[in-house]
C-alpha cells in the first residue's frame, strides 16, 4: 500500500490495483486534514464524499477545489461574506467532470475574497498559512487549495488563475500548478472574476498529476461559449509519460524582463539554474528581451478590475446571498454590497467602475486593451522562435502574513510574471526549481495557446531529473500539538 | 493623481455600494497610488491598435437556438431567494408612490 499522502496518479493506480479501497483513501484524507488544518486554514469546508465512487481515471481519488466552484454539496462562498453559507443549486462543468472521472469532493478550499490577491489574507473568513511555515502566506488566490496540496491534506486540487492564481501559490507552496490554454476547461459554474483571463486548472505533487486532471478537466462545454476543442484533449497523461531522453532541438527563451529589478536575485537564480537543468537535457536556451512585459501589471489591473467590477454587478441582494435590510430597491443593492464585499474586493469594483465611467472609458479601459494586444503580439513572436519561455513564477519566496496587507501595489507585484500568460490566453506552468533558504520557490514555463501537452511534458522531464518537487514541508510528520 | 473626494463618492454610487467616512478616504489615497502606477501607460503608443478584449478573439457570435430547456433546478434557485413568495423572488416595491413602499 503507498504511504499516504500519495501523488494522485500512485493512488489512483493502488485503488485500481485492490491495495488501496476508495474509502481508505478519502477516510486518510479527512484524517490529515482533521489533523492539520486547525493550523493551516487551507478548507472552507470539509465532509465525506456523497457519492460512491464512479469507475473512471480518477476512481476514488480524494480532491479539494477552490470555494469559487459551485458545487451542489458543499457551500460555495468564494471566502466573502456576501456569499456566506451559499450553497448552489448545480456542479461546475469541472466539479462535474471530475466526478464522472470517478474523483470525490472532500472539501473546499480558502481563497482570496472573490479570487482578488495573492496570500489568501483577502479571506472573508479566515487566513491560510504555509505549510512550509506557519508565519508565511501560501500564496493566492489558490492559496487553500496549494496549502492543502503541499501539506499533504489532498493529492490534488483545483484551482483558478486570472493573473497567476494557481501557479504563485504553487510556488510558495512547493508544488506543480498548471494554467491551462484560455478556453481549454469550461468556466461555467466558475463565479467569475474577470471573463476574458479566468481559467480553471490542477495544482497537484507533480506534472504528472497536473496531466492527468487535465485529461479529465479539458473539454468542450456547449455551456461556455469561449470553451474550445482542445487537439490534445485526454492525451496530457500519455504525453508527459512518454518516453523521451532529452530536449534535443528544443528552443527555450528565458526573457530578461523576467530576471531584472523586482526579482529577488536568489529566485532568479533559481529559475536560471532550471534553464541550465534544462539545456544539459538538450534543450538550445538563450536570453531574449520582451520589453512590453512592462505594462503587464497596470494592464492587468485595468482589464481585470473593469471586468470584475461588471462581473460582481450581480451580487445585489435580490436572488441568493446576503440581503441587508432596506426600505427601496436602490437601498438594497446599496446595503447589501456595501456589507457584504471586503476591502479589497471594494477597492477592485471602485477601480473597474472608474475605468469603465464616461471620460476614463477610453484613457483606461480601451488603452489597456490595445496595449495588450501589443503584449500579445510580442509573445507570439517570441513563440515563433522558442518553444517556450522560462521565467520565475513569482518575484520572490513566500513573504510574511501581514508584510504587504496595507500596501496594494507591493501586493500586486507579487502576479508580476505570471500576469503575460493570462492576457495572451497562453497555458503556463509553476513547478519546483529549488529553495531559497528553507523556502520552495517555483519555475514558470510559458508555451504558445495549446501547447498545454508540450509543456507537461517538459516539465515531467525536468521532474525525471530533480528532487525539488519530492521534498515535503516539515509540517508533515512534525510536530503534532 | 489625486481624486476629489467627490469624484470617489461618485464612483462608489455607480457601483452601487455603500462606502463609510473611513473607506471613502482610503479608498482615495489606494485609488490615487494605482492610478498614479498606471501613468507607466501613458508612453505606450497605441492608438492605432485595434483593442484586444478577449484572448479568444473571434468574428462569429456564438448563438443558440431560443428554446426552453428544463434544468431541473427551477425550484432549489428559488429557494436559494433571501425572500420569495410562491415561483417569485420577492423584492421591496421599486415603482409607484413614496408611501406605498413596503417596510
Amino acid at each position: 500500500m503507498p504511504e499516504y499522502p500519495a501523488t494522485a496518479l500512485a493512488l489512483t493506480e493502488a485503488i485500481r490495483d485492490g491495495e488501496m479501497t476508495s474509502e481508505e483513501a478519502a477516510a486518510a484524507s479527512l484524517a490529515a486534514i482533521e489533523r492539520f488544518d486547525g493550523r493551516l486554514g487551507a478548507f472552507l469546508s470539509v465532509g465525506d464524499p456523497v457519492d460512491p465512487p464512479v469507475d473512471g481515471i480518477l476512481r476514488g481519488l480524494p480532491y479539494a477545489a477552490k470555494d469559487n466552484l459551485c458545487t451542489r454539496d458543499f457551500p460555495t462562498t468564494c471566502a466573502s461574506g456576501i456569499l456566506a453559507d451559499y450553497t448552489p443549486p448545480y456542479d461546475a462543468t469541472a466539479i462535474a467532470g471530475m466526478t464522472r472521472a470517478g474523483a470525490r469532493l472532500v472539501g473546499k478550499t480558502n481563497m482570496d475574497e472573490f479570487a482578488m490577491g495573492s496570500s489568501n489574507e483577502n479571506s472573508g473568513i479566515k487566513p491560510t498559512r504555509n505549510p512550509w511555515d506557519l508565519q508565511r502566506v501560501p500564496g493566492g488566490s489558490s492559496g487553500g487549495s496549494a496549502a492543502a496540496v503541499a501539506a499533504g491534506l489532498v493529492p490534488l486540487a483545483l484551482g483558478t488563475d486570472t493573473g497567476g492564481s494557481i501557479r504563485q501559490p504553487a510556488s510558495f507552496c512547493g508544488i506543480t500548478g498548471m494554467k491551462p490554454t484560455y478556453g481549454s476547461v469550461s468556466r461555467l459554474g466558475l463565479i467569475a472574476f474577470a471573463s476574458s483571463l479566468d481559467q480553471i486548472g490542477p495544482l497537484g505533487r507533480t506534472a504528472r498529476d497536473c496531466a492527468l486532471a487535465m485529461d479529465v478537466l479539458v473539454g468542450r462545454d456547449a455551456g461556455d461559449s469561449t470553451s474550445i476543442e482542445h487537439p490534445h484533449a485526454g492525451q496530457f497523461l500519455q504525453a508527459a509519460l512518454e518516453e523521451r531522453e532529452s530536449l534535443r532541438g528544443v528552443r527555450i527563451g528565458l526573457p530578461a524582463e523576467y530576471y531584472a529589478e523586482g526579482i529577488d536575485p536568489e529566485v532568479a537564480r533559481v529559475a536560471r539554474r532550471a534553464a541550465k537543468t534544462l539545456e544539459d537535457l538538450g534543450a538550445i536556451v538563450e536570453e531574449i528581451s520582451l520589453p512590453h512585459t512592462a505594462y503587464a501589471l497596470p494592464v492587468y489591473y485595468i482589464l481585470a478590475s473593469a471586468e470584475a467590477s461588471s462581473n460582481l454587478a450581480r451580487f445585489d441582494g435580490v436572488r441568493y446571498g446576503l440581503r441587508a435590510a432596506a426600505d427601496d430597491i436602490d437601498d438594497l443593492y446599496r446595503r447589501t454590497r456595501g456589507e457584504g464585499f471586503g476591502e479589497e474586493v471594494k477597492r477592485r469594483i471602485m477601480l473597474g467602475t472608474y475605468a469603465l465611467s464616461a471620460g476614463y472609458y477610453d484613457d483606461l479601459y480601451v488603452k489597456a486593451a490595445r496595449v495588450r494586444r501589443v503584449m500579445v503580439r510580442e509573445l507570439e513572436e517570441a513563440f515563433k522562435v522558442y518553444d517556450y519561455l522560462l521565467t520565475p513564477t513569482s518575484p520572490t519566496p513566500a513573504f510574511c502574513l501581514g508584510e504587504r496587507t496595507e500596501d496594494p501595489l507591493a501586493m500586486y507585484m507579487a502576479d508580476l510574471c505570471t500576469i503575460p500568460a493570462n492576457m495572451a490566453g497562453i497555458p503556463a506552468i509553476s513547478f519546483p526549481g529549488g529553495f531559497v533558504g528553507d523556502l520552495p520557490v517555483g519555475v514558470q514555463l510559458m508555451g504558445p495557446r495549446l501547447s498545454d501537452a508540450g509543456i507537461l511534458a517538459t516539465a515531467d522531464l525536468f521532474q525525471r531529473v530533480t528532487d525539488y518537487h519530492r521534498v515535503r514541508p516539515p509540517l508533515w510528520g512534525g510536530d503534532t500539538s | 493623481m489625486r481624486m476629489s473626494p467627490e469624484e470617489v463618492e461618485a464612483v462608489a454610487d455607480l457601483a452601487r455600494m455603500n462606502l463609510d467616512p473611513g473607506q471613502l478616504e482610503r479608498m482615495r489615497s489606494d485609488l490615487g497610488e494605482i492610478l498614479e502606477s498606471m501613468k507607466a501607460l501613458d508612453d505606450a503608443d497605441v492608438a492605432d491598435v485595434k483593442p484586444l478584449f478577449n484572448p479568444a478573439e473571434t468574428d462569429a457570435n456564438v448563438t443558440r437556438r431560443d428554446e426552453v430547456v428544463e434544468s431541473g433546478i427551477a425550484e432549489q434557485f428559488l429557494a436559494s431567494a433571501p425572500k420569495r413568495e410562491g415561483d417569485f423572488v420577492v423584492v421591496p416595491r421599486f415603482v409607484g408612490d413614496e408611501e406605498e413602499k413596503d417596510a
